[in-house]
C-alpha cells in the first residue's frame, strides 16, 4: 500500500471511530430518557426504539425491531392511535399531542398506565414512499390517579355540601315555622342596628305594624314609650357598646339593657317586656342581638 | 425499462445466481467459525420480501470502490448473540459486555471478509480500493445514500445455525456493464471455512 493510501485509510478509520463514539453517545442520551421514544410506521412496525419503550414492552431492547407497537394498546385505543398518525400525515401538522391508555398496569397505582403521546413525521422517507413517525410518551399515570382521586375527593366533598344544605333547609324551615307559630314577638338587631327579615308573625301583630323589615330596632321598640330621652339615650349607647364586641361587652352593658315598658300601639297604652340575647359569631364577638317582645299588658292589669 | 433490459442482455438469471452463490461460498466459508456457527444453514432471500424491515439492530459495513465499480457488504447482528459468542471465545464478562469490544470484534471479521472479497474481485481483473469497517445501527442502514450507478444487482442471506442467526448483504453497483460481466469469471470457491483465529 502505498504511503498516502495508508495516510488516508487511517484519517478515515479514526474519524469513523469518533462518528461512532458521537454516535454512541447519542444514543446513551436518548435510551437513558424516561420517556419512551420510537420511530414506527403506520401499521405499528418498530424501526427504532429506546430502553424506556422496551421497558414498557417488557422486552429487551434487541426485541424491539420484532414487536409492534400496537402491543402497547387495547384494539380501540390503537385504531384512535393509528388516527392520529394519519392526522398528522395528512394534515402535515408539525406534530399532535394526546394521552392514551395503555394496556398495561401500572402496579403502584393498580391502574392502566396513562402515557401522553407525541407524535412528530419523521424527517426521513421509506423508499416506497411510506411515512415513518417519530414517537414521544411521557408517563402521566401519577397525575391520572392523582385527577381521579380529586375528582372522587370533589364528588364527595359535593354530596356532602348537598346533605349539609339539605339538613340546613330542614333547619331554617323549622325555625320558620316556629317563628310563625310562637305567640312571641320575636326578631334579631343588625350591626347596623335595624331589623332583619326574619322575625316572627307575631311581632307585626304585637305592633300592628307590617313594614318592620329594615327599620332601625329602637325606633320600632321605644317610639311613642315611657321611657325618657337620657334613658333612650344610654340604649342606644350601650347598643353601640356590644355589636361586633366582644362577649364581656354585652355581659357588662345587659343591665342597661329595657326589661320592660309602656308603649303606646295604635293609641292604646300597651305593657311589654323585653329579653336581649346575644348571638355571638366564631370570634365569641356578639355579631346580633335576638329580641323577644311579650305583651303582658292583660297581666298586668290584673295585678 | 433500460436498465433492466441491459440486465437481461448482460447477465441472466442462471448467471447472476451463479455469481451469487460464489459469493454466498465465499462468506459462508469464511464466517462460521469467527460466528461459532455449527453446521450452519444459509439461504438466499429476496430483498423484495424484506423491504423496509430492519433487519438487526447493528450492522458492519465495509466499502470496496474504483471509479466505475462499487461493492457494499453488510452484516447485520444482535448484541445479544454477539455478547454469548464473545463469552464463549474469551471467556471474559468484561470483554463480553464492552460494546467497543463488541464492535472491533465484528469490524475485525467485516475486514477481513471485505479483504477476501476484494481478492477474489481482483483475481477477475476488478481493482478496488476498500474501506475501514465502521458500524451502524439497522435502521441507519434504510437511510444511507443509494448507490445510483446504472447496473448491478443485490442479495441478502441469512445464515444461522441452531443457536444464532446473521443476515448479511451485498450490493454490487457498475457503471459499466462490462464490470458486472465480468463477475461471470468468479468461479470455484471452495466451501469451507478459511478463518481459523482461535
Amino acid at each position: 500500500m502505498a504511503i498516502n493510501d495508508f495516510v488516508v485509510k487511517n484519517m478515515t478509520s479514526k474519524i469513523i471511530k469518533m462518528l461512532e463514539v458521537s454516535k454512541g453517545n447519542i444514543e446513551n442520551i436518548i435510551n437513558s430518557l424516561p420517556n419512551a421514544i420510537a420511530i414506527i410506521k403506520n401499521d405499528g412496525t418498530i424501526f427504532s426504539g429506546n430502553n424506556k419503550l422496551a421497558e414498557i414492552l417488557e422486552i429487551d431492547q434487541e426485541s424491539l425491531i420484532s414487536d409492534n407497537f400496537s402491543n402497547l394498546f387495547e384494539k380501540d385505543n390503537w385504531a384512535f392511535f393509528q388516527s392520529c398518525l394519519k392526522e398528522v400525515e395528512v394534515n402535515k401538522k408539525n406534530h399532535k399531542e394526546f394521552s392514551l391508555q395503555l394496556n398495561k398496569i401500572n402496579k403502584k397505582f393498580n391502574m392502566p398506565s396513562t402515557y401522553l403521546w407525541d407524535v412528530f413525521l419523521y424527517e426521513k422517507i421509506l423508499d416506497s414512499g411510506n411515512k415513518l413517525f417519530l414517537i414521544i410518551g411521557k408517563d402521566i399515570s401519577e397525575i391520572t390517579h392523582h385527577q381521579k382521586e380529586l375528582k372522587n375527593m370533589n364528588s364527595k366533598l359535593e354530596e356532602m355540601v348537598e346533605l349539609r344544605t339539605e339538613k340546613l333547609r330542614e333547619k331554617t324551615k323549622d325555625i320558620a315555622n316556629m317563628l310563625q307559630s310562637m305567640k312571641q314577638g320575636i326578631f334579631t338587631i343588625l350591626p347596623d342596628k335595624t331589623i332583619h327579615k326574619e322575625y316572627s308573625s307575631h311581632l307585626e301583630e304585637l305592633f300592628k305594624d307590617h313594614n318592620i323589615v329594615g327599620k332601625n330596632a329602637l325606633d320600632f321598640l321605644f317610639k311613642e314609650s315611657s321611657l325618657g330621652g337620657d334613658k333612650l339615650n344610654q340604649m342606644e349607647a350601650s347598643l353601640s357598646n356590644i355589636l361586633e364586641q366582644d362577649i364581656i361587652n354585652f355581659q357588662i352593658n345587659e343591665d342597661i339593657f329595657i326589661k320592660e315598658y309602656q308603649k303606646k300601639i295604635n293609641n292604646k297604652k300597651r305593657f311589654l317586656e323585653l329579653d336581649w340575647n346575644p348571638i355571638l359569631d366564631e370570634e365569641n364577638c356578639v355579631e346580633k342581638v335576638l329580641v323577644n317582645v311579650k305583651d303582658v299588658t292583660d297581666f298586668k292589669e290584673l295585678q | 425499462m433500460k436498465r433492466k433490459l441491459w440486465i437481461f442482455m448482460s447477465l441472466n438469471d442462471t448467471e447472476t445466481k451463479e455469481i451469487l452463490d460464489e459469493f454466498e461460498n465465499l462468506i459462508y466459508s469464511n464466517i462460521g467459525s469467527y460466528l461459532l456457527l455449527e453446521d450452519p444453514s444459509i439461504n438466499s432471500i429476496d430483498p423484495k420480501n424484506i423491504e423496509e424491515k430492519v433487519l438487526s439492530n447493528w450492522m458492519t459495513f465495509i466499502f470496496l470502490n474504483n471509479p466505475n465499480f462499487s461493492l457494499y457488504f453488510k452484516l447485520y447482528y444482535n448484541h445479544t448473540d454477539l455478547r454469548k459468542i464473545i463469552q464463549q471465545v474469551f471467556k471474559d464478562n468484561k470483554k463480553a459486555n464492552d460494546i467497543n469490544f463488541m464492535s472491533d470484534y465484528m469490524k475485525e471479521l467485516s475486514n477481513t471478509l471485505g479483504g477476501r472479497i476484494n481478492e477474489v474481485l481482483r483475481d477477475i481483473g476488478i481493482d478496488l480500493i476498500m474501506s475501514t469497517p465502521f458500524i451502524a445501527s439497522g435502521f441507519d442502514d434504510l437511510f444511507l445514500d443509494k448507490d445510483k450507478k446504472e447496473f448491478g444487482f443485490k442479495n441478502i442471506w441469512k445464515i444461522k445455525d441452531n443457536k444464532y442467526s446473521f443476515f448479511f448483504s451485498i450490493e454490487l453497483k457498475s457503471s459499466e456493464p462490462e464490470d458486472i460481466n465480468k463477475l461471470k469469471l468468479m468461479k470455484g470457491y471452495e466451501r469451507k471455512d478459511e478463518i481459523d483465529l482461535f
